[in-house]
């Protein structure tokens, strides 16, 4: 089962253009979208999970027309939103127990083995009792996984699921995803690279709605091989090397700036080359020098890794 | 200026933006400009039909003041959504991180939406300005001089004011509460508070004073004025010259900082998120270690996990039903959710709505029948429903659209919708489940009812529960039109996606539209959303016909509902559809073939149940617009009008036959007229008046004659329904009641009436004397012609719990059957209610003394005086032409009253007797007050003669007040009490203008002993006619022991609108001291033309419930537009 996305464009009546011609295929197995805040990740993750219509394009999963037959498609759906809420004067588990019916779970028993199962799963179960209006953020996280994951989809969506988690609960969460991906497609958007890099075997980014790159990670990296040129610098050298050469992301480390720039040969002048990870392949591609885009927005990529969105 | 007062004014300016950029903003507003012209628009219709100039800025107060109440439903939206933006959208930890001020925070909120307010509010005395410019028509006669101090004052202080202290309140109830429903609980609370203040301090209590304080809006205080102001002021003063008006300005001013300073104070940055109510700490405490232990366990996350890694997810596969069973289950579970949350919001109300419930409906159980407390069966109390009084009906109206809001907007106020949409549950699911849980939750509150009113029995003493009847009417009759509105209410919500202009919408289509659409002609119950023909309830006939009408009506709008409920269905919003036009993209998508089967079902349901009801009210019956009354009266006097005047023949005997098909709801009345011509000349042609109400067949002339002219359709109504006398003689009683206390009672007054009256005016005129209980919920009663119809509320008084220790039922039988001698006499004139019921009520004095005594005589008159504490002007006519119930039943009255102790109960009789002797035959011309006047001025002594003319000719208070009085024992053991006192006496006209008369009058000066246990006055040391001049003088009279109380006319014989500063109390000489009465209340407040009452002491008004009529009796058929009139009828008329 493949999930194909054709040509999905869609404008907001605020004129903002969210997603521009996208088209992916997407197979079993754990699919990474990575893009920046705003570039239309979650719009296109909102539209796979039926709760938007694209303007034109079309979704199939499987043999089910996504945009046609909704329902058929949310029987196999498991979707965490990038930011939600919960009812605050309801206790997990009973709220767990009101999605399991929702979701289609109707034998009483075969319900609360279930519940107990995901409870456990995420470890809610000590505090199963306890009115949700009190759950930290990563608790509540934890418990929109085991809505996802109840009635076993197979069709995944996972909006920024690590963005209020903890470095260990990250792990934990994104192991649960992997194993999830050996039989279900599971669509992963994040703006962390990391994400992407430890887990999933294909990925794409995405960026002010367009698709700028689909590849698989590995492949990705081995690509920009000897391409990647590394200077540390003072800050104030910096507009001179930006006018020099093509420069790609910019870190601080102790004190002082290490530019990445992209060139074919060594540029010389106190680049050193470095070996390449995902992270060269973002910003590479952001900056213009992969998949196609025109390299005039290098200057205003370089605050390299952002910060994830405060919750609206 | 410094930087705390720049963040304020930039919080205000910000707010104030905001608000204003809001679409929902000017949408509520544009919806309240609806009430707002329809309001001023029946004013100015008014202000033409009662002659009151529409620019009279009494008139423009009260107008503006009913806005700014109307207007609170538009100002809890903006005040709620100012107090709790931030919480709801999450933006609080940034506004409260942020370098402000707790004051200059919430101050800022306040005053931006304060500012809103007052500005949106300028509208209300535009739109009563600009309106007459639609009217070209109405001329200055209509409108009177503009004057800009009218609208000015009307704006700020009035406006303002209120909109300054509603906003406070609401501001701070949603701020303390956290959400928005706060604020409408306020705006809930502040309409509450004028009922409240109206219905129990200024009505029941009688304390005017106190509620022209208390009520926040000032609307008691512009009542009063509007009562006590002569014609010419209400036309031209203005309102700010009132003093209680500006002493309720300020203290509702300084009650509305009062509460901001209170929220200021109990508000905490950061919200309450960790804050533990009070109710869950002690649960909190008992879970301590494991709470712990669990908190900790829910920190630590994945984390515990990923050490030992990694335990295969193990989700069990279990089997999911989607069919038909698992949609069952799902909507079983929405309804089951929705109903959970709305019982958690709502739960906390579940008593204190019991405690008012019970307590209104025992006030009214106490205070329905002129303070006489009711019987508490339980059709009485249930009674409410039948037509519902504001205040439930407000609670019952808004109770569903409330909670359909917070239904439909449960998940994304929970900003969980992503989660649940995402779910697969079927649109149509939802929708039903959602509708389920409101109708439960619906059945629920008319649950708590049926307990209230269980309560309110119990309490009362009564266990004969009737509980048939509380199913019959709670949970039937009154459930569906709820359970509609609910349906009403949730489409509206869906279909106009903003809760608080969703709630708006649908009162606006619930009461709005119908109070709209008769001033544009629409009228037609099936026009009217949610219009039906009412039903009644009485133990004596049941339901009667009304059930099948009720049920088709709304069977009619239920169905129309469901249409509503279908296009609703279309549009339900799931997920993040945002924009209008994919929403319609997606409704479109939606509309299938098993859509248009199901409108074509409701549509049909719609023609078929609108026509079957259309043929009942127009073709089975006749079908008349409200307009229709003048314009066929205007007609008949055009065609008709000439024939005013022409010699006609007398009507001099009658014979009827009538017969009455109750199961058909049908009469055939056949008659004979006798007429005689007592002219001069030959009469050749004869009008015969007829009734379009009903079907008249062939007219007989007894000899023979040609109709000249048919006009059936402006004919008028000439049948008068009295039955013939029966034969036989003897006195018979029929009854049908089940208290046999009352009708002992009732028997008692009618024997010893019959008596005493017998023997005071002359026999009996009639054979028989019946007194007849009929199917009505009210308490009024007619006499007739040897027989007294009552309604059903007068069987259930309850004498013996009446706290004022009178004997209403016995006194108002009395009163009845004063009515078969006093009452054919008169002329249709002015002063003909002089002739009737003062005198009826005059004579029921004599009964009342006979049977109880003169000390339980003397609490039935202080009972009658209490309507004096009504606030009333002045100005007035004379009893001579008393034609108001007033004057009617309580100032004639106690002026025969007072005359009988002037001049002596015989004296007065033999008046009376000559009265009727002379008037004895039912033929003009017949007898006026002035002709009873000429009879009382006959009997009484030159000495008095000033007296019937004060009381009667001239419309003249006395002013009478003792301002001390001092005792000294003589050495012979007697005591000498001087009283100085000051009197006035004062004509008021029509209009108005006092003129101060010279007095030298007798009034009547006592002097009482110490109050025994159990009296409420000592026993009278003194009490006589003294002279009494205007202004102050000393009066000393000497009395065989102490005296404890004196004053000046004690038992109040002369009309005084301050009855109680008549008498004081008389300090012991031994004891010096100088103490106030502690009868007399020290603080009072003064308004013209009125009095105030001591504390603690109650009173009633005389409410026209119980006010007896003679002149017209009415069937007691309730005739409906569908089902029931009368149909087949003839008369035949012979000469």
């Amino acid at each position: 089962m493949e999930l194909h996305i054709r040509n999905v464009s869609k404008t907001y009546s605020s004129g903002v253009q969210a997603l521009k011609d996208v088209t992916l295929t997407i197979p079993v197995g754990m699919y990474g979208l990575l893009g920046p805040n705003g570039s239309g990740k979650s719009t296109l993750m909102r539209t796979i999970a039926t709760l938007q219509e694209p303007d034109e394009g079309s979704i199939r999963l499987g043999e089910l027309d996504v945009l046609r037959q909704k329902d058929e498609v949310r029987q196999t759906l498991g979707y965490l939103p990038q930011e939600f809420g919960l009812y605050p004067k309801v206790s997990a588990e009973s709220l767990l127990d009101h999605f399991a019916v929702l979701k289609g779970i109707a034998e009483r028993r075969a319900r609360k083995e279930v519940v107990e199962a995901l409870l456990r799963q995420t470890n809610l179960w000590e505090v199963r009792k306890q009115k949700l209006g009190g759950y930290s953020g990563g608790m509540r996280q934890r418990f929109g996984v085991a809505v996802a994951l109840l009635g076993n989809p197979t069709l995944m969506i996972v909006d920024e699921p690590t963005a209020g988690l903890d470095p260990a609960e990250r792990v934990r969460f994104l192991n649960l995803l992997s194993e999830l991906g050996e039989n279900s497609v599971v669509l992963l958007s994040t703006h962390i690279v990391e994400d992407v890099s430890e887990l999933c075997t294909r990925m794409a980014i995405i960026d002010r709605g367009e698709i700028l790159l689909e590849a698989e990670p590995l492949r990705a990296v081995d690509e920009l091989k000897g391409r990647i040129w590394r200077r540390v610098i003072d800050r104030s050298a910096l507009p001179e090397v930006e006018r020099e050469h093509a420069v790609i992301s910019t870190k601080l480390l102790a004190g002082r700036t290490v530019v990445h720039v992209h060139a074919d040969a060594s540029p010389g002048g106190g680049f050193e080359p470095v070996e390449p990870d995902l992270e060269d392949v973002y910003f590479t591609t952001m900056a213009g020098h992969h998949g196609g885009r025109p390299s005039t927005r290098i200057g205003s990529l370089r605050a390299g890794r952002e910060q994830p969105e405060p919750t609206a | 200026m410094n930087v705390t007062t720049m963040k304020w004014l930039e919080i205000v300016r910000f707010e104030l933006i905001y608000q204003f950029r809001r679409r929902s903003t000017w949408f509520i507003f544009a919806l309240f400009l609806f009430p707002l012209i329809g309001v001023t628009n029946d004013d100015l219709i008014d202000a033409r039909n009662r002659e009151i100039l529409f620019h009279a800025p009494l008139f423009i107060a009260k107008s503006s003041v009913l806005m700014s109440v109307i207007a609170l439903l538009v100002l809890a939206g903006v005040a709620g959504d100012a107090a709790t933006r931030d919480v709801r959208t999450r933006m609080e930890p940034l506004m409260h991180a942020a370098p402000i001020g707790r004051a200059a925070y919430i101050g800022g909120r306040f005053f931006g939406a304060f500012a809103m307010a007052a500005i949106l509010l300028v509208v209300v005395p535009l739109v009563h300005m600009l309106l007459p410019l639609f009217h070209p028509d109405l001329g200055a006669e209509t409108l009177g001089p503009f004057r800009t101090a009218a609208y000015l004052q009307a704006y700020f202080l009035l406006i303002v004011p209120n909109a300054f202290a509603a906003t406070a309140l609401m501001f701070a109830l949603a701020t303390l509460v956290r959400h928005t429903l706060g604020s409408y609980v306020g705006a809930a609370l502040v309409f509450a508070g004028v009922q409240f203040n109206i219905d129990f301090v200024a009505e029941t209590l009688g304390r005017w004073d106190l509620a022209e304080l208390l009520d926040s809006t000032g609307l008691i205080a512009l009542e009063v004025m509007a009562r006590t102001w002569s014609p010419v002021e209400l036309n031209e003063r203005l309102i700010g010259s009132e003093g209680a008006l500006l002493w309720n300005r300020l203290l509702w001013l300084a009650i509305a900082f009062a509460v901001l300073v209170l929220t200021y104070r109990r508000f905490h940055f950061g919200g309450n998120a960790d804050a533990v109510r009070w109710w869950q700490r002690g649960r909190l405490r008992v879970a301590g270690p494991a709470g712990r232990r669990a908190a900790g366990a829910g920190a630590g996350g994945f984390e515990g996990a990923v050490t030992q890694r990694s335990a295969p997810v193990a989700v069990p596969r279990v089997p999911r039903e989607l069919g038909t069973a698992g949609r069952v289950r799902q909507t079983l579970a929405i309804a089951r959710d929705s109903l959970r949350e709305m019982a958690t919001v709502w739960s906390w109300l579940v008593v204190p709505f019991l405690l008012l419930r019970v307590a209104a409906i025992l006030g009214e159980l106490n205070t329905m029948g002129a303070g006489t407390p009711v019987l508490p069966t339980t059709g009485r109390v249930l009674g409410p429903f039948e037509d519902t009084p504001p205040p439930i009906e407000i609670l019952m109206l808004m109770l569903p659209v409330l909670l359909a809001g917070e239904v439909v907007w449960r998940e994304r106020d929970a900003n969980m919708q992503a989660l649940a949409d995402a779910a697969p549950v079927p649109d149509g699911v939802r929708f039903v489940g959602k509708l389920l849980g409101l109708w439960l939750m619906i059945v629920a509150f008319h649950g708590l009812l049926m307990l209230a009113g269980v309560v309110s029995q119990v309490v009362s003493g009564w266990y004969d529960f009737d509980f048939a009847l509380y199913f019959q009417i709670l949970f039937g009759l009154e459930l569906v039109d709820p359970l509609v509105s609910g349906l009403l209410a949730l489409s509206v919500h869906v279909l106009v996606n903003q809760k608080h202009v969703g709630h708006l919408v649908v009162l606006l289509l619930i009461v709005g539209l119908n109070g709209f659409a008769p001033l544009l002609g629409i009228e037609h119950p099936l026009l009217l959303y949610g219009s039906e023909p009412g039903w009644r309830h009485s133990p004596i006939s049941g339901f009667g016909p009304f059930v099948g009408p009720v049920l088709w009506f709304e069977l009619y709008w239920a169905a129309w509902t469901l249409l509503l409920a279908l296009v609703a269905r279309l549009f339900w919003v799931r997920g993040v559809e945002r924009g209008m036009g994919e929403r319609v993209r997606i409704a479109r998508r939606r509309f299938t073939g098993q859509t248009v089967g199901a409108f074509t079902a409701v549509l049909g349901l719609i023609l078929l149940v609108g026509g079957f009801i259309f043929y009942n009210t127009n073709i089975l019956n006749a079908y008349h617009r409200t307009t229709e009354g003048p314009e066929r009266q205007a007609e008949y006097e055009r065609s008709y009008g000439r024939y005013e005047g022409t010699a006609q023949p007398e009507l001099t005997a009658t014979e009827l036959n009538v017969e009455i098909y109750p199961d058909r709801r049908e009469a055939d009345v056949r008659g004979v007229h006798h007429l005689v011509n007592r002219t001069a000349r030959p009469i050749d042609t004869i009008h015969v008046a007829v009734s379009s109400q009903v079907e008249t067949g062939g007219i007989e002339l007894g000899r023979p004659a040609r109709a000249a002219l048919v006009d059936d359709d402006l004919g008028h109504r000439i049948y008068v329904l009295e039955e013939p006398l029966q034969p036989g003689d003897s006195l018979r009683l029929s009854w049908q009641v089940r208290h046999d206390l009352n009708v002992q009672r009732m028997i008692r007054g009618m024997e010893a009436s019959l008596e005493q009256f017998t023997e005071r005016f002359g026999p009996y005129p009639y054979k028989v004397l019946r007194m007849v209980e009929y199917p009505a919920a009210g308490g009024s009663l007619h006499a007739e012609s040897s027989a007294i119809w009552y309604q059903e509320l007068f069987s259930l008084f309850d004498p013996a719990r009446d706290p004022r220790r009178i004997d209403l039922p016995f006194a108002v039988t009395a009163h009845e059957v004063a009515h078969q001698w006093w009452g054919s006499q008169g002329a249709r004139v002015e002063g003909l209610a002089l002739l009737s019921e003062s005198l009826a009520w005059y004579s029921a004095m004599g009964v009342i003394e006979q049977e109880y005594g003169t000390e339980h005589l003397g609490r039935f008159l202080g009972f009658m005086r209490r309507s004096y504490l009504t606030p009333r002007s002045r100005a007035d006519v004379p009893l001579l032409r008393a034609a108001d119930s007033f004057l009617a039943y309580r100032k004639g009255p106690f002026a025969m009253y007072a005359l009988r102790e002037y001049v002596g109960e015989e004296r007065v009789d033999v008046a009376l007797r000559r009265l009727r002797a002379r008037y004895a035959v039912p033929e003009p011309p017949f007898a006026t007050s002035l002709d009873l006047y000429r009879e009382l001025q006959e009997v009484t002594p030159d000495s008095l003669q000033y007296l019937p003319g004060d009381l009667f000719e001239r419309n003249t208070f006395w002013e009478l007040e003792t301002r001390q009085a001092t005792a000294l024992q003589t050495p012979g053991g007697e005591w000498q009490v001087s009283l100085d006192v000051v009197a006035r006496k004062v004509v008021v006209d029509t209009v108005g203008a006092e003129t101060d008369v010279p007095m030298d009058d007798l009034v009547e000066i006592g002097v009482f002993a110490p109050a025994e246990a159990g009296e409420g006055r000592g026993k009278p040391l003194h009490l006589a006619m003294h002279r009494v001049r205007t202004g102050p003088q000393t009066i000393t009279v000497t009395v065989p022991q102490r005296p404890a109380r004196a004053g000046i006319d004690p038992r109040h014989l002369l009309i005084d609108v301050e009855p109680d500063d008549n008498l004081v109390d008389v300090p012991d000489p031994s004891s010096r001291s100088n103490h106030e009465a502690p009868g007399d209340l020290p603080l009072r407040v003064r308004l013209p033309g009125y009095a105030v009452s001591r504390p603690g002491s109650t009173s009633q008004s005389w409410s026209s419930s119980l006010s007896c009529r003679r002149q017209k009796t009415s069937l007691p058929t309730h005739v409906t537009a569908t089902t029931s009139s009368m149909r087949r009828s003839s008369s035949r008329a012979s000469r």
